[in-house]
């Protein structure tokens, strides 16, 4: 329906313009003007395509007056100049609409700065073609750039801009996203169905892409990330600081390989949903700058079937910062990247950032851990020591495993990996052999180990 | 063997068990429990059933329980209206100052009972901050989650439209799972130049409007309304044989396109094949529904053939069309 619709207004369009055109294609006939156009006077006048009405109907006084005494003695009586020209061309055509932004030629009333009052070969008689008559004030260099708007690349400067009033700053023709939209209707229909819009979108697209021209693609202002910096100052002081940046902002698209630019449906306007993103690039090893090798992680999920809380909620975010981070593997907080620590809580900040801490604090618990033999906390047990405190990593693989709790198959100890043997009961568990003997544990009956 | 079988059987069993962040699965019901509200009143979940509830157990200190929290609030504010009741629970060794001003400055408006010898943490064997969970107004668990991912809003509220019925699994997992859309370049690029046409045409700039339909044309050669305009602006410039070829490809895209006959018939008025410019006309305007230009053209053919008559018929035809709103009124102003 809209599109038959749009085809009838252009329709209705062209049926009145055809009617004149019939009228633009008038000749001149001399005789009308009462001998002000001759071959010897004023022959310029009438030479162009379009001629204003008056001349065209050889009423020359309309405007000018009956001066008998120029055409006596045309040398000795010149025409006076016109004082207010557009209280003269307001006598016929309509006064403006006064709006709240009015073209500068408009305000100070100079019609003939862009109109030629007799004749002229553009249409609507303007003095010069499509964006020329623009640049006879404003500066041609707006459209010099390598990448130039559509609109201005045909001089349609009108296709954007009322060259007469408006109800918008610089003279637009509807507020600046509005205005976009009417001819990037693609990106109107993903703005009108998404959740999460970015902030310029919504205010004026011309915070990112320059509307005339610019040297980089798609008009942007700047390149990115420098572009997004702009505003997002905050995660550029964080990336300054940060001693690992994600690999991901070094390459590609920078920071919209993982964000959209304008909208989405998914938080931070990410392009995916947040798992499924991270996978798409470490569905492989990753090779680091520093020449590491970082974990094929999608298969390291799949072939591990018990996941990290944060990985069933396909939040990578939980524990990395996806930016940058002053801690190993971008992690968002402290977290022993070793197998012995003395425990000291801060280390622990990343987990402690969802767990409870006093997991590892509380020498005895019946509600903060099932890692319990009887009341005898052994989360406490392990990690809180001054001499070799187990960190989490110990037992835990920090992604997943096929263990309960995403407990480890083995722990690496020196170049030996060593067996956990993690068995779990209804009410407790066991290990064997690794880093001890043989011991159990059981929340209702305690476990005698020897 | 039967010690192997048995281990073997456990571990099968066990990552089942281990599959969500509490120790309640969807589906069973949500034990009660009755705790004291930090106003003071005694608050039980059994007070709340057949309302749609909404539990977030959080944490003063961590960021993530605020964000939540403040998720939660807004879609409890959403859904009140259908029965979706909010409440938070915190562990009774918080300091109560410091959570009077997260309650403050959040405007959280919903109960926040204190758990005060860790009764449900316990119980529920919640492990996380903040762990949300959503039970129907039969009292079953329906969904729980444990953290606040960036998705954490789109998903619980994406699972409470589904447990109100408003949306189904398909929709959700749609929600929870956009693709990446594969754009097509050569039709946006299209659409965008068209539209560009079209706002040159209303300044009546025929040649920029001609330089962008063509290149919409270009952009995407099976984009009929692009022809289209491309013929009618063809037709502006006189060039009849042209025009005819855009028509006719507009007709070869779309068949029923009573616009690209009327077009046909402007070009064969254009080329003095009046007779069977009125042929074509005839059967346009007889067939569409906004004929306001086809009998125009009609008058034109007649006009130029000497019937004045049928001419001045057809003319008046095309001018009651438009009166009788044959087409959009927001059309008529800009017709008229």
């Amino acid at each position: 329906m809209i599109q038959k619709t749009t085809t009838s207004f252009f329709l209705c369009v062209i049926a009145v313009f055809a009617a004149l055109t019939f009228f633009d294609n008038k000749t001149y006939a001399e005789e009308k003007t009462g001998g002000c156009i001759t071959s010897s006077c004023h022959p310029k006048i009438v030479k162009d395509k379009f001629v204003h009405g008056p001349v065209d109907a050889g009423e020359c006084i309309v405007c000018h007056g009956d001066s008998q005494k120029h055409k006596d003695n045309p040398a000795k009586n010149k025409f006076s100049k016109i004082k207010q020209i557009d209280k003269l061309c307001y006598t016929c055509h309509d006064k403006f609409k006064e709006r709240q932004f009015t073209h500068a030629p408009v305000k100070s009333g100079e019609c003939t700065a862009c109109h030629s009052a007799h004749s002229s070969p553009y249409k609507f008689q303007l003095v010069a073609q499509g964006a020329e008559l623009c640049f006879i004030c404003h500066d041609a260099k707006i459209v010099a750039g390598k990448f130039v708007h559509g609109p201005a690349a045909v001089g349609g400067c009108v296709a954007c801009h009322e060259p007469h009033t408006a109800d918008y700053e610089k003279n637009l023709k509807a507020k600046p996203t509005t205005l976009c939209f009417s001819c990037h209707t693609d990106q109107a229909e993903k703005f009108m169905k998404a959740k999460v819009i970015h902030k310029p979108v919504a205010e004026n697209c011309a915070k990112c892409h320059n509307p005339h021209s610019a040297e980089k693609q798609f008009m942007m202002s700047a390149e990115i990330p420098e572009l997004c910096f702009n505003c997002h100052k905050d995660k550029k002081e964080w990336l300054d600081k940060a001693s690992v940046q994600h690999g991901a902002l070094a390459i590609g698209k920078k920071c919209l390989n993982c964000h959209e630019p304008h909208s989405s449906n998914i938080a931070k306007r990410l392009s995916m949903a947040p798992l499924e993103l991270c996978l798409s690039c470490h569905d492989k090893e990753v090779q680091t700058p520093d020449g590491r090798t970082l974990v094929n992680m999608k298969k390291l999920l799949s072939e591990n079937k018990d996941h990290h809380g944060p990985i069933k909620e396909n939040d990578c975010s939980g524990c990395h910062n996806p930016h940058g981070s002053s801690n190993f593997r971008i992690l968002k907080e402290p977290y022993p990247s070793v197998f012995y620590m003395s425990y000291n809580a801060d280390n622990y900040n990343l987990c402690f950032s969802c767990h409870e801490k006093t997991i590892v604090q509380d020498p005895q618990t019946t509600k903060l851990t099932n890692f319990r033999n009887g009341e005898v906390n052994l989360h406490f047990r392990h990690v809180n020591k001054i001499e070799k405190g187990r960190t989490c990593r110990a037992c835990h693989e920090t992604h997943a495993s096929n263990y309960p709790k995403h407990i480890r198959e083995a722990v690496p100890f020196g170049a030996w990996e060593l067996p956990l043997n993690f068995q779990m009961t209804a009410t407790g568990g066991s290990c064997t052999p690794g880093c001890h003997k043989l011991k159990k544990y059981d929340r209702v009956k305690k476990e005698i180990n020897p | 063997m039967i010690v192997a079988f048995l281990l073997a059987a456990l571990l099968l069993i066990t990552p089942a068990s281990y599959a969500g962040a509490i120790n309640i699965s969807k589906g069973e019901t949500v034990p009660d429990f009755s705790l004291k509200s930090i106003d003071g009143k005694q608050v039980s979940l059994s007070e709340y059933k057949g309302k749609t509830v909404i539990i977030v157990y959080w944490k003063a200190a961590l960021s993530r329980s605020i964000d939540a929290l403040k998720d939660v609030r807004e879609i409890a504010k959403r859904y009140k209206e259908k029965g979706v009741q909010a409440l938070s629970l915190i562990p009774g060794e918080e300091n109560q100052e410091a959570i009077s001003k997260i309650i403050s400055d959040n405007a959280i408006d919903f109960p926040v009972l204190i758990d005060a010898d860790r009764q449900v943490y316990g119980n529920f064997e919640i492990r996380v901050y903040p762990t949300t969970l959503l039970i129907g107004k039969d009292g079953k668990l329906a969904y729980n989650t444990a953290g606040h991912a960036p998705t954490y809003q789109l998903s619980l509220e994406g699972q409470l439209r589904l447990l109100l019925g408003e949306i189904t699994e398909e929709n959700l997992q749609s929600l929870l799972n956009p693709q990446r859309e594969e754009q097509d370049k050569a039709a946006i690029e299209a659409e965008r130049k068209y539209n560009l046409a079209l706002e040159f045409m209303k300044n009546r700039l025929f040649d920029q409007a001609l330089d962008s339909a063509k290149k919409a044309v270009e952009a995407k050669p099976s984009v009929a309304k692009a022809h289209l305009l491309l013929g009618f602006l063809f037709l502006e410039t006189k060039e009849a044989d042209k025009a005819l070829d855009e028509f006719n490809k507009t007709l070869e895209l779309d068949p029923g396109s009573h616009d690209a006959k009327t077009g046909q018939g402007g070009a064969l008025i254009l080329k003095g094949e009046l007779d069977k410019a009125i042929e074509i006309l005839t059967a346009a305007g007889t067939a569409n529904p906004y004929p306001q230009m086809t009998y125009y053209e009609l008058g034109r053919a007649y006009e130029q053939k000497g019937d004045k008559d049928k001419a001045a018929e057809m003319y008046k035809k095309s001018i009651e069309k438009i009166i009788k709103k044959q087409i959009l009124p927001s059309m008529i102003s800009q017709c008229q």
